[in-house]
Order: C-alpha cells, then structure tokens, then sequence
C-alpha cells in the first residue's frame, strides 16, 4: 500500500552554549532527532514510543510540518510538504491534524466550544453557514460531548472534557491522518480509556491513519498496528506491534516492556531494567548511544554505531543493534 | 499492634461553604509492609497522607485520630509534631526539582536532615550522607554529595529525596507518587530501590505507596486501599484488588488499563467523570457512574464492611453488591 506520510533521514538539531560565557563557552548541539526515517499509511496507526529526550515530539512537529527539519524530508502523498504552495500546505493542513499532549494549553480560553470547532469549518469552507452549528454538534457527538457544551468555554470542562474537544477540531476537517502527541498522559486512568476508545472507533468508522506518540507502552500495544521505539533522536527498533512485544529485539526495547508493570500480584517476573537515566540529548555517548545503560553490550558496542538492519529472518522488522548483525 | 491505625480520618477545606474532601477513612499499615493507597485525581490520597505528617493545608480542619506505635499524633503540638516527621515518619513528594533547594549541595541538605534530628557531628553527618547516597545506589556517591541538583538527572534527585528520607531511619516512609515524573525505565528502578530498603530494614521500616498507577501496587504493594471522592472504597490485600476485585468503581479501573496481549478488545471505562466534592450524588458516592447500580443505592450511603474472602484475602468494600460481583481477570 501507497504511504501516506513519509519522513526520510529527518534531522534536527538545536544549538546549544554550553559552559559560562565568561569563562569561554563552546557552542555544541542538541540532537532532537537525528536522521529518522519512517512512514505512515492509510488506515494504519504507527504508535511511536520512547523516554523523555527520545525526540518524539520534535518528531510529531515535523511530521505535522509545524516545524522544518535540518536534514531530510517529509512528504505526503509523494510530494514535499516543504515545497508546498500556499493552497497545496492548506490542503495539508486539513489533511493531517495534530493533537497535544496538555488540552489546558492547547484551547483557546476566550473562545467558546462552538468558536473553537467552528473556525476550521470556516477556513476550509466545508460547510454551508448555515448548516455550521448542526455541523458542530454533530462532531461534537462523535467524541462524547452533548449539544450543550456549544456556547460553554474551556474553563468549565475537566481534563478529559477538553481532550474530546480537541479531538472534535481536529476530526472537522475530516483529516485522513492525526498525529497525537502523548494525548492521554494529562488524563486519569478511567478518563484515558474513555479517549483511547473514542479514537479507536473513529479509526474503524473512517480509515483515518495515526501516529500515536506515548510513552505508555500499554497504551501503545493496545492501539498500535506498528511500533517505532526511539532512542535519543533515533529509532532502534521499528517492527509490527504483536512481533515487538511478543519478542523485542533490541535490548531498550526489552528494558522498557520489563519496565512497565502489570497487572497480575502474583507475577512478578524477573527482570532487566536499563541502568541509570536517560543520557542528555547533548552529549550522546558513542558507539550505540544506548551502551552506558545496556546490559547485553559487548565489545563494539562504544565505539561502533550500529546501522539499522533486517535481521535474518525477520521479515518486516529493523533494529539498530550489534546483536542483529554481523558482529553476532 | 500495627505501625499506624488511622481511625475516622474526616478533612474538610474552609470556604463558603466547608468542602469534605476525606471522609471516614481507617486503615492500618503494619510493620514492613508496602500499603498502598490508590485514586484518581481528587481522591483524595494525598489530603490523607498529608494528615499523616500534620501537613495539612490552612483552612483544612482534620478530625479522627491518628495511632503511630501507639501514641496519638492527632492534636500534637507543632513542635513535637516535627521532631517526629523527619525521623520517625519522612516523606517523599512527586517532583523531586522543586522539593530540594536549588542552591544547596545534595550533601549539605542530607547532612541537614541528618543534623536536625540526631545529636552528631558535621563530619559524621558528611560520612552518614556519603554512605546514604550509597544506600540509594548512586554511583560515586563521594562527588555527587557535591553535586547542586541541577547537575542531577531526575532519576538521581529522587534518590537523593529518598536519601534524606531515609537518613534518620524512619518507621514509615510516605511516598506519594515517587514516580510520576520520572521515565518508565527510572521509574522501575525507583520503586525497585524501594522494594529493597524495605526487606533491607528488616521490617524496620513501612512504606505508604501513593499512587494513581495500579500496575505499580500490583507489582509493589502487600495490602490496597482504592479511593474515591474521599472514601475508602474496597480495601484488601493486593491480590484480592487484582484477582476478585468487590468494588464496581475497582473492576472499572482495571476494565480501563489496557492489558498486554489484549489488542484491539474494547476497554470498558468507567463512564462520566469524578464529581467534585461540593455535587456528589447521594448514598453511594460512585452511584452515578456505577454500572451495577439498583435503586437503593442512592438511598443511604453503604458502610465499608468485610464481603468475605473469596480465597485471595479478606476484603473491605464499601458496596451493597459487592458479594454478587463476579469480575475475573481475562
């Protein structure tokens, strides 16, 4: 199948000073992401894991073109959404929708729910004045909310409240992708599933395609089709949701399964968590960045940098480990 | 006798109109043992263990007593109050950036935890923070004394929080959300580092796991109490919570937390959200959301009372139905 979104070899870096200016600082760069390569299609959701520094929301940014990376592309539909022309990027714009991680941040507070829904519709012209109001109802509906909440601002709605009325402006353009950065992480526990459920419905009544950032691995498995696990900038393990947490090929990726917990007292397996913190995105060790925290490297795990590689027999999944290779 | 026996805790906010925000809750935490207390936002988990340590808020009037080894801590005086919180029962907080000092080196704080509570010198209290940060498995623990913690990771902060809360040996140890803003793997490590200072302390030392996560108590806790709009609502040992759950409001939680090798199947949450405290429903707090609900429940609201052991442990739970409950894991 045609890809819908794809990302090539991204990049961003930032520039950083590091040290006290008076005593001579040195500029260095922080690698938000660094050369990253992935693509969505239609129908598909691609759940997208990792810690805090791991690049994925710099990602989702980039996915969403909010922001330009350094290096490399990102095309939808085959073409560059950098290159766009003014009434190509508004297209693009309806087409793939994003959706935050804090929905207190991410509404308007002056604006009514109605204003708030209404707005896209209005942009895009994709309703009749006149049919605006039944228009947002309706959308506000398929997420949950009642027709009451139209003339209501965010203030009066709880956490998970705002979170469907942003999925409600989300869906009004009807886009055929949305990109969701950590959408559940500001909600409670019984609120999460409320939204987990909205969003898998709507992927089964209207094909629309995700990238669902988290770092709630259980939330992942659940909703994802496929699965990239990042690592400081980059993907280490990219493969089918069943295959990768059935059997994880990449040491992180077994570190972070064994990390989250379950939900059965009388199992409580033996396992191995990754040492120590997640490494500063300003000084990436060498070698497999992952090496400091890695209970299974060996010899040319510092100095090498493993590639992403098909292992043998795997059809279908990368992992960017000296386990996987010919160093095996 | 157990560690603390917290009876008829009732905590109430002045205003307008006086919100109840704990009501009637009892519980006991027995010697080594991780208790843990799980809720939503609005719970009211962390009002019940800042009573603990008489940290209550102004304008929040506490009622109900309070037994820690035997002695009532409710009405104490300020003074007595802190000789025992630090020493006897020490806390650790969510954030761990914003709980220690940022101008301070760790090493100094931990000494000053140290000095406030034990008759010893600086050099002896250095040594004791150098073999704490140790203790809690920071590596090189001589430099990092050193260390601002800003030069910290969040990981290492929070050793260092647990570091000084464990400094004078406390009997119970008040955790209330360790890991909430730590990443997963650091947060294994963290409630691991727990686990282990417990067994070390040779049932020395407790702990009061708070938490919105159940997956954590699952894998941590010996006993649970869930929480809800300020009630205890079932309360039992940790596989009773897990495997013969007797609370509507339990089962919907773990209806709600998707479960490994369970893709795709709908989850089942619990519908509408938590009320505030000032517009519960009457009788039972959790009837307006309750998919086992029957007329009478709105009628008065249900006691909690044992539901019998249905061979995971003897339950609390404070439902009319919760005998007829037939919710097994999947």
């Amino acid at each position: 199948m045609a890809a819908l979104l794809n990302v090539h070899d991204v990049k961003k870096h930032y520039p950083v000073r590091k040290g006290f200016a008076l005593f001579g600082s040195r500029g260095v760069s922080l690698k938000a992401v660094d050369g990253v390569s992935l693509s969505v299609e239609e129908n598909r959701v691609l759940g997208v894991v990792g810690e805090s520094g791991s690049g994925k929301s710099t990602l989702a940014r980039m996915m969403t073109a909010l922001l330009k990376p350094d290096y490399g592309s990102v095309e939808f539909e085959g073409k560059n959404v950098f290159g766009l022309s003014g009434k190509e990027l508004k297209a693009f714009r309806r087409a793939v929708q994003i959706i935050f991680q804090d929905p207190f941040a991410s509404l308007n507070p002056r604006a009514t729910v109605f204003e708030t829904i209404a707005e896209p519709l209005k942009i895009h012209g994709l309703v009749p004045r006149g049919q605006i109001r039944d228009k947002v109802a309706a959308l506000l509906s398929e997420v949950g909310l009642g027709p009451d909440s139209l003339g209501r601002y965010p203030h009066e709605f709880s956490g998970g409240q705002r979170q469907r009325v942003c999925i409600a402006r989300a869906l009004a353009v009807s886009p055929r992708l949305i990109v969701a950065d950590e959408p559940l992480s500001a909600l409670d526990v019984s609120i999460q599933a409320q939204i987990i459920n909205i969003l898998a419905g709507l992927k089964a009544r209207t094909g629309m395609a995700y990238v669902f950032i988290s770092h709630d691995l259980r939330v992942v498995e659940y909703l994802s089709d496929e699965v990239a696990v990042m690592y400081l900038g980059r993907v280490v393990e990219h493969s089918g949701a069943e295959e990768l947490f059935a059997a994880p090929l990449h040491p992180y990726t077994a570190g972070l399964l064994a990390s989250a917990p379950g939900l059965d007292p009388s199992s409580k397996p033996e396992r191995q968590v990754p040492k120590g913190d997640v490494p500063s995105p300003i000084d990436i060790p060498s070698g497999c960045p992952f090496h400091p925290r890695c209970p299974r490297r060996f010899e040319p795990c510092d100095r090498v940098f493993p590639k992403l590689v098909q292992p043998a027999g795997q059809q279908g999944r990368v992992v960017a480990c000296h386990l996987w290779n010919q160093y095996r | 006798m157990p560690l603390i026996d917290v009876k008829g805790l009732n905590v109430s906010f002045d205003g307008k109109k006086p919100v109840q925000v704990v009501k009637d809750v009892s519980f006991q935490i027995e010697k080594g043992e991780i208790f843990g207390l799980a809720g939503e936002s609005g719970s009211g988990k962390s009002v019940t263990a800042l009573s603990m340590l008489g940290l209550l808020p102004g304008g929040a009037k506490a009622r109900g007593s309070i037994s820690f080894k035997g002695a009532e801590l409710a009405g104490l005086s300020p003074e007595r109050m802190r000789s025992i919180r630090g020493k006897e029962i020490s806390m650790v907080f969510q954030e761990p950036m914003t709980s220690l000092n940022p101008v301070l080196k760790v090493g100094y704080q931990i000494r000053e935890a140290l000095q406030a509570h034990m008759n010893i010198s600086k050099k002896e209290a250095d040594e004791r923070a150098v073999s704490l940060l140790r203790d809690v498995r920071i590596p090189a623990p001589e430099e990092r004394a050193r260390d601002y913690p800003h030069q910290l990771s969040g990981g290492m902060r929070q050793r260092v929080m647990i570091a000084m809360a464990i400094a004078c040996g406390p009997s119970l140890l008040i955790a209330d959300e360790p890991t909430t803003a730590l990443d997963v793997t650091v947060e294994a490590q963290i409630l691991d580092l727990i686990d282990g200072l417990v067994k070390d302390s040779g049932k020395n030392m407790s702990v009061l796991l708070v938490t919105h996560d159940l997956g954590i108590l699952a894998e941590h806790a010996t006993n649970v109490a869930v929480m809800y709009a300020g009630r205890i609502v079932e309360m039992a040992p940790v596989r009773a919570i897990f495997e013969t759950p007797g609370h509507p409001y339990t089962i919907g939680l773990l209806e709600s937390i998707p479960q490994k090798g369970k893709r795709g199947r709908p989850l089942k949450p619990i519908p509408g959200a938590v009320p505030p405290p000032y517009a519960l429903p009457p009788g039972c707090k959790f009837s307006d959301r309750c998919f086992f609900k029957i007329p009478k429940c709105t009628e008065a609201e249900p006691e909690l009372r044992p539901s019998g052991d249905r061979g995971t442990g003897l339950r609390l739970a404070r439902c009319i139905r919760s005998e007829e409950l037939q919710w097994r894991p999947s």
